[in-house]
């Protein structure tokens, strides 16, 4: 047998499984804080790891004083979007549904971009599970 | 000369050497300019050199100070932080160096890439800037081997590692295995050297402490735990296979290598140093186990076997480059059950490091085998020059990693109306980030000492003599901002209004009692890894 065959066929074996488990998912960030239940109801069911419009959530927090936070992760940049009672707050919410108003912030890192069109099509898809929410308590 | 002479040349001449310095140098001068490897235990050491520099009695007899390294490092630390950290990476630059030229004087034909596997290690490079001790001992075992091998001075070399215990107390490892050696070879004069720093110090400092035996009083870490500390209440010592496989390629990501070295390849001070690096890696990953002197699973703790492991990678890699490659039956096994070893950490690691470079070096091993021995080496040094961007993962000293809420923190706070004029924090990288950044510069950063910072300060410094009382004057100002003991830390001594920026902590609850202090706190922002409070006088 040729002698370069054993390494080689290590190597082969490393070089399938490195790309195996490198093509995996990134892993979520471990649940730091445990979102409660009321704030999972008030957004239709959404988890700390799931994946919207290409975003993972990475944590929910809340409801504080009736404030609802959500941090969104993609790569290196987070952001997070706030759910408080419509009036609660006295800046004008870029969205709002019946009962709340919808806001968004805490870039991170510092400067850093976040496309406009995820920032709209994430605060829509927060205003869609608000309104299904009030529409299943009426 | 053509081209492929002078490429060759590298691995072996001084301007191959000033390249690998100057790759070296650029990743230390990218580090400074980011912070990306600032670190607690980096700043320790600026702290213990810094105290060093006020009171040098009191500090450099304390043995938690690391007191060799402290001397070295005071007059720098005394100047700030930056020329203490560029003096930090100096001195890996001066191991870097010393040990290439150990490696001439054993004979090795490829130094500069023993130079490289050091310089290029992620766990160094990052450690070397971070200001962490653990570069140190590499940096000291480097002068160790140049010593023994390239100034013939044995028991300077010997005199050396005495000393390097009182850096890193596991270094005494290193010291049993000289001291068997000197008893079994009959080279009885190796064993006072071994002894002479610790006798030295031991004596001196009987005279400031009154006490002949104050080492044994007042050791350099705690013998045990603090009783009740949830830090070590949550640390069950075990090994996992994950963390071992990411520090092992994080120290460099050759070392895979190490399974294809033959015993009979090595010389004497080689096999000192593989021996230390099969005892060492025994005792650190058992000690944990015991919590013997406060030891964990951190990553950087394996580090001392860096320079043994680099000889020992260049002896199999010079043979690659001369076409002399044995082809023993137990390599391919022996490969194969390091792939199994690190297919069983990469199936519990986010990243498949460790198993990408066992692949890597069993591929350059079938290149050397079918002849192609030059393309095998620049295939290594492929993978060594990848390591501080690709192989950092399970070195666990970058900022990231190390204090991942750090940013987060400081965002929150410049995100204040005004920015605050007092802030009470258990973060030890805060003051430091925001003075390097100019970051709040009308900012005053209290340092809540922790309780067990301050247990272990008080357990290891005489009372009797005034060394307590000298220490606690010398960090009045400067400790990681300026500190608030346990016993200072109460509701009526902070104005209304001062910000806490807390990290979450398994310690926290020790420093501010929440029965005490959660009437007087108001969250202003509640967070995952860290909470920015405002304090109220009157208790809601």
């Amino acid at each position: 047998m040729r002698p370069w065959l054993g390494p080689a066929a290590v190597a082969l074996v490393c070089g399938v499984g490195t790309m195996v488990l490198g093509l995996r998912p990134p892993p979520i960030e471990p649940e730091r804080a445990v979102a409660s239940e009321d704030a999972i109801a008030l957004l239709d069911g959404l988890r700390v790891g799931d994946r919207v419009k290409g975003w993972t959530v990475l944590g929910i927090d809340g409801p504080r004083d009736g404030t609802v936070r959500i941090d969104y992760g993609h790569g290196d940049v987070r952001f997070s979007i706030t759910v408080s009672p419509l009036g609660s707050v006295p800046d004008n919410p870029p969205m709002h549904t019946d009962l709340y108003a919808i806001y968004y912030g805490h870039v991170h890192p510092d400067g850093a971009k976040i496309p406009p069109a995820a920032v709209k099509a994430l605060l829509a898809d927060t205003a869609r599970r608000l309104k299904k929410t009030e529409r299943e308590e009426r | 000369m053509g081209t492929r002479a002078r490429l060759s040349g590298l691995l072996h001449d001084r301007v191959g050497l000033a390249l690998v310095l100057v790759v070296y140098a650029a990743i230390v001068a990218w580090a400074l300019a980011t912070d990306a490897f600032l670190h607690d235990e980096g700043l320790l050491t600026h702290l213990f050199a810094a105290i060093t520099a006020r009171d040098f009695p009191a500090a450099f007899f304390l043995q938690k100070t690391r007191p060799p390294i402290s001397a070295i490092y005071a007059p720098f630390a005394a100047w700030g932080f930056t020329p203490f950290f560029v003096a930090h990476a100096v001195v890996g630059a001066v191991g870097i160096a010393m040990l290439r030229s150990a490696a001439i004087a054993l004979g090795h034909k490829l130094p500069n890439v023993v130079a490289a596997c050091v310089a290029l290690s992620p766990l160094f490079v990052g450690g070397a800037v971070a200001g962490l001790s653990n570069t140190d001992a590499v940096a000291g075992l480097c002068a160790f081997a140049w010593l023994h091998a390239a100034r013939r001075r044995e028991l300077a070399a010997a005199g050396l590692v005495g000393a390097l215990v009182f850096v890193r107390s596991e270094l005494a490892v290193l010291a049993i295995v000289l001291a068997a050696r000197a008893v079994l070879t009959r080279r009885w004069a190796v064993l006072p050297a071994l002894a002479a720093f610790g006798v030295a110090y031991g004596l001196a400092g009987a005279i400031y402490h009154g006490d002949l035996l104050w080492q044994l009083r007042f050791p350099p870490a705690l013998p045990e735990a603090m009783p009740g500390n949830p830090y070590w209440e949550s640390h069950s010592g075990r090994v996992e296979v994950d963390d071992f496989v990411g520090t092992a390629v994080a120290i460099t990501p050759l070392v895979p290598v190490l399974a294809l070295v033959s015993w009979r390849w090595l010389n004497d001070l080689e096999r000192i140093g593989i021996a230390f690096v099969v005892l060492f890696a025994g005792a650190l990953v058992v000690l944990p186990m015991w919590r013997v002197f406060n030891f964990d699973q951190t990553p950087r703790y394996l580090l001392p076997v860096l320079p043994f492991v680099a000889l020992a990678v260049g002896r199999v890699l010079e043979r690659w480059w001369a076409g002399d490659v044995e082809v023993r039956r137990a390599d391919t096994p022996v490969l194969a059950a390091t792939a199994g070893l690190a297919l069983a950490g990469a199936l519990a690691a986010p990243h498949p490091t460790g198993l990408a470079a066992v692949g890597v070096v069993a591929l350059a091993l079938a290149l050397a085998r079918a002849g192609r021995g030059r393309v095998a080496v620049t295939l290594a040094l492929a993978l060594v020059l990848l390591g501080p961007m690709a192989f950092d993962d399970g070195a666990q000293i970058d900022r990231r990693s190390n204090a991942p809420h750090l940013t987060e923190m400081i965002d929150r706070l410049r995100e204040l109306p005004s920015p605050p004029r007092d802030v009470y924090t258990n973060e030890p990288l805060l003051a430091v980030y925001l003075d390097r950044h100019d970051l709040l510069p009308s900012t005053r950063v209290h340092y809540l000492v922790q309780a067990d910072q301050s247990f272990e300060l008080d357990r290891l410094a005489n009372a009797d003599n005034g060394q307590r009382d000298a220490l606690w004057a010398a960090l009045a100002h400067d400790f990681y901002g300026e500190p608030v003991l346990p016993d200072a830390l109460r509701p009526d001594a902070i104005e209304d209004g001062s910000i806490f920026a807390l990290r979450l902590d398994a310690r926290l609850d020790l420093a501010l009692p929440p029965d005490v202090w959660d009437r007087h706190l108001v969250e202003l922002h509640p967070g995952y890894g860290t909470v920015i409070a405002r304090f109220e006088e009157v208790p809601r």
